[in-house]
């Protein structure tokens, strides 16, 4: 709760300190408008931003507190009402973008690491210095110049379809991103992976289980992987946490309407109730995974215990 | 009935960068492109334009529409509009509608979109030269400059909601919305401002000698007066709908503006995607061309505006950045138009005569060492003209591009018009000013970040001095609040709007000595009688005589520190199939060239689809 409170805090301040706020945004800024002055002073006051800081932060946490997260000046709709409405695309997004990245890195790490310092090494290595090093966006945007330049599929921008009322849409909307995405993140695993499964393979326990016969298969996904999962696994943790966070310039790239884009363009807007409630929710989505992390590293090692 | 026959820019003045023809070109497309930049749907440059972008601009907001500025291309266009189709633009999701009710809407989506819906009491025919005809005024007469008399239409009626009834249009509606604007109170009585109450706070007598008839009497005489009234902005909403969305004005509702024009709203809901559809009873029979719009909601990302584009999910593309559509262009040169639209968003640089700048001299030297040439080259890749007091948006009025490049500032010899401001620096001991900070609002500065070095040095390496630098501003925390006192910063950005044709009104609210805009605290009686008598006069050529004399005062005077600097050109995209409403059709590769003043209903009216156009081959099915 602390810790809720120390971003809650650091969030409405930082939002507080940017310049602009969403009155201006919505009262053109004319020079030849002799009423700007009286419109802008209106719409503060019809928003209540008119009322000194001080008292705004009190309000927040009191709201907070009692799981109030505000209303978008915007939209007029609550924060949670507007999380409802773009967490959807971002969790399929997110998901697929899991998907690629762990279904790519890990098998990639490991192999990379029974492989080591033979072509195949190298090779994996090389993508995955390749992912780790090439910006998201640069990926995406090469993908996408492709798809356009030889008419491969349609990316239904506008139509926005989701997984489950059109699946193969949804998909060729999301191949992009999920595969840019994917790659990106899965590219750090794999290197994490491929070192650990290095430092775990040289531990007596695994020459014991060579010793008692067990094939080399066994010997790495039985005894040597699950122990190498453990940093993977916090890793895993904040990938969780970035998929609810949204991926900000994947969903703008391909007009993805989730929590990234949405958190992005309130913040353009200086719609700052939503932004400031989403950002708690992720904050506390954060600290919940970091605390189921501790909890899967218990089961996963034997040797670590909490009491 | 128009002066202005010819095409202002065929006497035009050179660019560094464009042809002469070129620039012609461009500069008529232009036009359209920031009514449209402005309004319907740009981005960032500040950029939202007349197809399908977002228009840039000191904060105004601007949805891009695929529709404002566009152009047709083959010999489908010399047969004529086909009926039916839906045609899907694009609204920017940085913009903002604030307010249901277009009369307190302090943002500019609103009033875009009431152009669709809505009507005037009159129209511009002709935006660029300001021509203009009966909307819902059938006739219109002014005796005189301060006395209007409108015949109303018999044949309009309300969109039939629940709240209408479908009842008809009459001078009565006209009177109320005149009224209420005026008295600035909702029909509870509850005082709001409203945005142009100034505006029409200045009509002193209001009547209606019968039902379909209304009068309008000004406490001054005002020649600009049916300018204002044919304005994107001036669009008359249902009283009814009005007064029941008073309360919660900002939540946005289809109900809230029931129809008198071309489409009705059927979608209007924060969020969603915007939706137009034709209205059956549109008293201009046969009008629109189009079944439908749709105007989904992308974000000004050109990644997703590309895509939606090249695939055809949106018919029309425009880029703050004028080389990505033109790659766009290239990429399909058989299939696509291009069109360029001036951006209304006048950049100026203002230079503060209250405090530093308080001998006259100052201003001229720094109004004639900026490099207006070099700037447009070097921000907008060469897409861009030099603008006098009045910009070359507003064609009929502005001084000749022939005159203008004799004038300090203009020269296309620019050693001249460096020794000119090197000698007024110094006889006025400019160097005794000490630093000088010309600022950069942020809202410049996002779409070209290093204005904070090119200023300075360009100014320095002019006047040969070292004293200048520039710093970062917004335009809502040091400018506007610092205006009325006096205090405001110097600054380099865009400040107006070009809204119309007719620019005496800014001239009179900027320069007046009895104005409450005039900032600069400007008092030259010769001025004050030449801006009154251009005011009051309902003779065009006079008016345009007056206001090119008054321009020369101004530019003798440095613009007073409201220095004028020019104003830049979008280019959009379309598909050969979709027919954009142009001022000239691009052809045979040639561009187009959009309407430089944006009219607002022109679009919704004179947009059409070829769907037999082998570039409709592969579009999406679109339905409302």
């Amino acid at each position: 709760m602390v810790v809720l409170w120390v971003v809650a805090s650091l969030v409405f301040f930082s939002t507080s300190l940017l310049p602009g706020d969403f009155a201006q945004r919505t009262v053109a800024t004319n020079l030849e408008l002799a009423d700007y002055s009286e419109a802008l002073k209106e719409a503060r006051r019809l928003l209540g931003l008119d009322k000194p800081v001080w008292e705004r932060y009190a309000t927040f946490i009191t709201n907070t507190a009692m799981l109030d997260l505000g209303t978008s000046y915007d939209s007029r709709r609550t924060t949670w009402v507007e999380l409802g409405r773009h967490l959807p695309p971002t969790l399929e997004l997110g998901a697929l973008i899991t998907l690629v990245a762990f279904s790519v890195s890990i098998p990639v790490g490991v192999l990379s690491a029974v492989k080591q310092n033979t072509w195949v090494d190298y090779v994996l290595r090389t993508f995955a210095i390749l992912g780790v090093a090439t910006p998201v966006f640069f990926l995406a945007i090469l993908m996408t110049l492709v798809v356009l330049k030889f008419d491969l599929f349609r990316i239904d921008i506008v139509g926005s379809p989701h997984l489950w009322d059109d699946p193969a849409g949804a998909l060729k909307l999301y191949s992009i991103p999920a595969i840019s995405g994917g790659i990106s993140g899965g590219a750090g695993i794999m290197r994490i992976l491929r070192s650990q499964m290095l430092e775990v393979m040289r531990n007596d326990y695994i020459r014991t289980a060579r010793a008692k016969g067990l094939n080399d298969r066994t010997v790495w996904v039985r005894h040597a992987m699950k122990n190498a999962m453990l940093p993977v696994l916090t890793v895993m943790g904040f990938t969780i946490a970035g998929i609810v966070s949204g991926q900000i310039i994947l969903e703008n790239m391909f007009n993805i309407d989730g929590v990234g884009r949405y958190l992005f363009t309130r913040l353009l807007i200086r719609d700052f109730p939503p932004f400031q409630g989403i950002v708690l929710v992720i904050a506390a989505v954060i600290v919940t995974t970091n605390l189921l992390v501790d909890i899967a590293y218990a089961w996963l090692d034997p040797r670590i215990r909490y009491t | 009935m128009s002066v202005f026959g010819d095409n202002y820019w065929l006497r035009d003045a050179p660019s560094r960068r464009l042809s002469r023809r070129g620039f012609v070109r461009g500069a008529v497309v232009g036009g359209a492109g920031l009514a449209a930049a402005a309004l319907v749907g740009c981005g960032g440059d500040d950029e939202t334009a007349a197809t399908a972008t977002a228009a840039p601009s000191g904060g105004t907001a601007a949805p891009a529409s695929t529709a404002a500025a566009t152009a047709a291309p083959t010999e489908a266009a010399a047969m004529g509009p086909v009926p039916g189709g839906i045609s899907r633009g694009v609204f920017l999701g940085g913009n903002v509608f604030d307010s249901v009710d277009v009369h307190r809407a302090f943002g500019d989506p609103t009033s875009w979109l009431s152009n669709y819906v809505l009507n005037k009491i009159v129209r511009y025919s002709n935006p660029d030269t300001g021509e203009i005809e009966g909307d819902l005024a059938e006739t219109y007469e002014a005796p005189d400059a301060a006395n209007y008399v409108f015949k109303i239409r018999r044949d309009v009626k309300w969109q039939d909601t629940p709240l209408t009834g479908g009842r008809p249009f009459t001078a009565e509606d006209v009177k109320w919305a005149w009224e209420r604007q005026a008295a600035g109170k909702l029909a509870d009585g509850t005082e709001t401002p409203f945005r142009f109450q100034t505006f029409y706070k200045s009509l002193a007598k209001i009547e209606m000698p019968d039902e379909f008839t209304i009068t309008a009497q000004l406490a001054a005489p005002n020649g600009a007066f049916l300018d204002r009234l044919s304005a994107y902005f001036s669009t008359i909403p249902n009283r009814e709908a009005a007064e029941k969305f008073e309360v919660d004005h900002r939540t946005l509702d289809e109900a809230a503006m029931p129809a008198t024009g071309a489409y009705t709203l059927k979608q209007w809901r924060s969020g969603e995607e915007i939706k137009f559809q034709k209205n059956p009873n549109n008293f201009r029979k046969g009008e629109p061309n189009l079944d439908g719009w749709i105007y989904p909601i992308l974000f000004e990302d050109p990644n997703a505006h590309r895509v939606a584009f090249e695939q055809k999910q949106v018919d029309g593309f425009s880029s703050p950045d004028p080389s990505l559509t033109k790659s766009i262009i290239d990429a399909h040169s058989t299939e696509m138009w291009e069109v360029l639209t001036g951006v209304a968003n006048t950049v100026y640089m203002h230079l503060n005569m209250n405090q530093q700048f308080k001998d006259v001299r100052l201003v001229h030297a720094m109004h004639t060492a900026f490099d207006r040439r070099a700037m447009i080259q070097t921000f907008h890749q060469g897409l861009g003209q030099v603008s006098g007091p009045v910009t070359w948006l507003q064609e009929g009025y502005a001084i000749t591009p022939e005159e203008l490049v004799q004038m300090d500032g203009y020269r296309a010899d620019r050693e001249a018009d460096i020794k000119v401001a090197r000698d007024l620096w110094a006889a006025a001991g400019g160097a005794g000013l000490g630093e000088i900070d010309i600022k950069i609002p942020d809202t410049w500065l996002g779409p070209w970040p290093d204005t904070t070095q090119v200023i300075p040095t360009m100014l320095n390496e002019a006047l040969g001095v070292t004293q200048f630098k520039s710093t970062r501003t917004t335009y809502n925390d040091e400018i506007i609040p610092n205006l009325s006192n006096g205090t405001f910063p110097n600054w380099f950005a865009w400040t107006s709007q070009v809204t119309g044709p007719d620019p005496r009104s800014g001239m009179q609210q900027g320069f007046h000595s009895a104005s409450t805009t005039n900032f600069q605290h400007v008092n030259n009686p010769d001025l004050d009688k030449l801006l009154e008598d251009a005011l009051v006069t309902t003779d065009l050529p006079e008016a345009v005589d007056l206001s090119r004399k008054a321009q020369r005062i101004i530019l003798e005077n440095g613009q007073y520190g409201n220095v004028v600097l020019y104003n830049y050109i979008s280019r959009s995209a379309g598909w050969n199939y979709y027919h954009p409403n142009v001022k000239t059709a691009p052809m045979n590769g040639e561009p187009g060239a959009g309407y430089n003043i944006f009219p607002g209903h022109l679009a919704p009216r004179n947009v059409w689809l070829d769907q037999k156009d082998p570039s409709f081959a592969g579009r999406p099915s679109i339905t409302l």
